[in-house]
């Protein structure tokens, strides 16, 4: 039983009235159902079992009222202490929900062992997001694509060669860093269903030259709260063609 | 004063590793960087006692790659520990020694600093700015327009006489080096149109400008930093890429 209600409903957009500040005891994140920034409040929402309405945002129609969440009008923004708490960016929510919902902790408590992990993630999250991203903008561009494949498959060397044991968390079970970055890789993996001579394979993806993530990979694939956040992939595929075309269909599948 | 070392001499490629004993706090520093500006003023602002080690990061020491996978500064260390990045130093700092501890201990309000010192990050992307300026006067009229724009966002984020409340705090020390970068600027003929004197205006910015005043003569932002002069001379021998003297002014 999922404690995320509202993931798979429809977006709201410009013109939409503004919804009734959250009940007592529920949290609310504003969300896009492919955004993998906003997928990481959910995950740590998931894990930690916290009641969550969740409310999607049409990202190129935006409400105006959404601007008052975030002043970039962004996805992902927590809402809750009946709307008088707000909180914003990916890197930070997570964080936050550890505070005030701590249990089961998935941050270390020790003061280095936590600056590790923040570390981590900074080292490899930019280098895989802005290869990613710099592929999807240049697949329309065949020129440019081969090097940003390179670029990616570099992202995705660092990421293996940083994996020294079953999880980033250097414990026997995923913790901030895997969870973190799990949902732009899960990205990485609808795409290469896409994308010509794309250098992550689809099969036991990341696939052979990737040993160590491959593994990795599959073990957070399997877990039931991230599972809960997530797209089948088909529906996501179909997505993600949409949105790299231009023309996204935010309520694909619903 | 509780910081040692901080008009070392740089240390260069060839250099032994300074010895540091048990118990001892190092940060290792670039004078005239702006990221590593932000470590020293924390464990300043923290009165933490620590030995600064001066970098000289062009011509990089062998050893320090084990402690900075880049080679950059700042990194702190102590008790065999090192941790790097200005962005993730302060608010270890503030783990590791709770009794001086600067962010506030309330999650929502703690993560409200954190996020507004974030915002402010636009004032150290507006820097290079007026690096491009320097290496171009032409471009000025082009460049400086999204600096004031960028001074303008940061005045009106700025809601009390700190940033942090009315006393200075986390996003106070993590943007200052960047305000202290453009002051720098703007003593540099033609580059960009910005009084030295009541830096950065207080017809265009007047909460700024008491701000920056009260930053500069603080005791914490004094015992770490370089003088206009020397800043903006090295500042503009960075951006021309001409040869950096690591220990000007020394």
């Amino acid at each position: 039983m999922s404690v995320l209600s509202g993931l798979n409903t429809k977006v709201v957009k410009n013109g939409d009235p503004a919804p009734a500040p959250p009940a007592s005891g529920t949290i609310r994140i504003y969300n896009m159902r492919y955004c993998p920034w906003a997928q990481r409040a959910l995950i740590f929402a998931s894990l930690k079992k916290i009641p969550t309405e969740v409310i999607n945002i049409h990202l190129d129609q935006k409400p105006d009222w959404f601007f008052t969440k975030h002043y970039k009008g962004q996805v992902p923004a927590l809402e809750h202490d009946e709307g008088k708490k707000i909180v914003i960016e990916s890197a930070v929510i997570p964080e936050y929900l550890d505070d005030i919902y701590p249990e089961p902790r998935i941050i270390p408590t020790d003061h280095y062992e936590k600056v590790q992990q923040k570390l981590l993630l900074d080292r490899i999250s930019g280098q895989l997001s802005s290869a990613f991203y710099g592929v999807v903008q240049a697949a329309k561009i065949s020129d440019l694509l081969k090097e940003k494949l390179v670029e990616l498959a570099k992202a995705y060397d660092t990421a293996e060669e940083l994996l020294t044991g079953d999880f980033y968390s250097g414990t026997s079970k995923p913790g901030f860093v895997d969870y973190l970055i799990y949902p732009n890789i899960q990205r990485a993996f609808w795409t290469s269903h896409i994308i010509k001579d794309f250098p992550l394979k689809v099969e036991s993806f990341p696939g052979p030259n990737y040993p160590k993530l491959s593994k990795w990979y599959k073990r957070l694939d399997s877990i039931p709260e991230v599972i809960a956040t997530s797209q089948p992939t088909e529906t996501a595929v179909e997505f993600f063609k949409s949105w790299i075309i231009g023309a996204p269909n935010f309520d694909y599948g619903l | 004063m509780v910081l040692t070392g901080v008009t070392s001499k740089a240390i260069r490629k060839g250099d032994a590793e300074p010895p540091l004993s048990k118990g001892s706090f190092r940060v290792y520093n670039m004078r005239f960087c702006p990221w590593a500006e932000r470590a020293m003023l924390y464990v300043a602002a923290k009165g933490i006692e620590a030995e600064v080690v001066n970098l000289n990061v062009t011509d990089k020491l062998e050893w320090y790659w084990t402690k900075h996978y880049q080679g950059k500064a700042p990194a702190v260390e102590h008790n065999g520990k090192v941790v790097i990045e200005s962005g993730f130093i302060p608010e270890y700092l503030d783990d590791a020694f709770p009794e001086t501890r600067i962010l506030p201990t309330d999650p929502y309000e703690k993560v409200q600093q954190k996020l507004l010192a974030d915002r402010l990050t636009a004032v150290a992307h507006a820097v290079p700015l007026l690096f491009a300026v320097m290496r171009d006067r032409t471009l000025k009229d082009e460049k400086q327009r999204k600096v004031f724009e960028v001074l303008k966002q940061a005045e009106n984020l700025l809601a009390n006489d700190f940033y942090a409340g009315s006393q200075p705090g986390y996003p106070d020390y993590l943007s200052f080096p960047f305000f202290e970068k453009i002051w720098w600027s703007a003593s540099l003929d033609g580059v960009v149109d910005l009084p030295t004197i009541e830096f950065p205006g207080e017809e265009e910015y007047p909460k700024l400008t008491k701000w920056f005043q009260k930053m500069i003569s603080s005791d914490v932002v004094q015992s770490v930093t370089q003088s206009l002069e020397h800043g903006a001379a090295f500042m503009n021998a960075y951006a021309t890429h001409q040869e950096l003297n690591y220990d000007l002014g020394l």
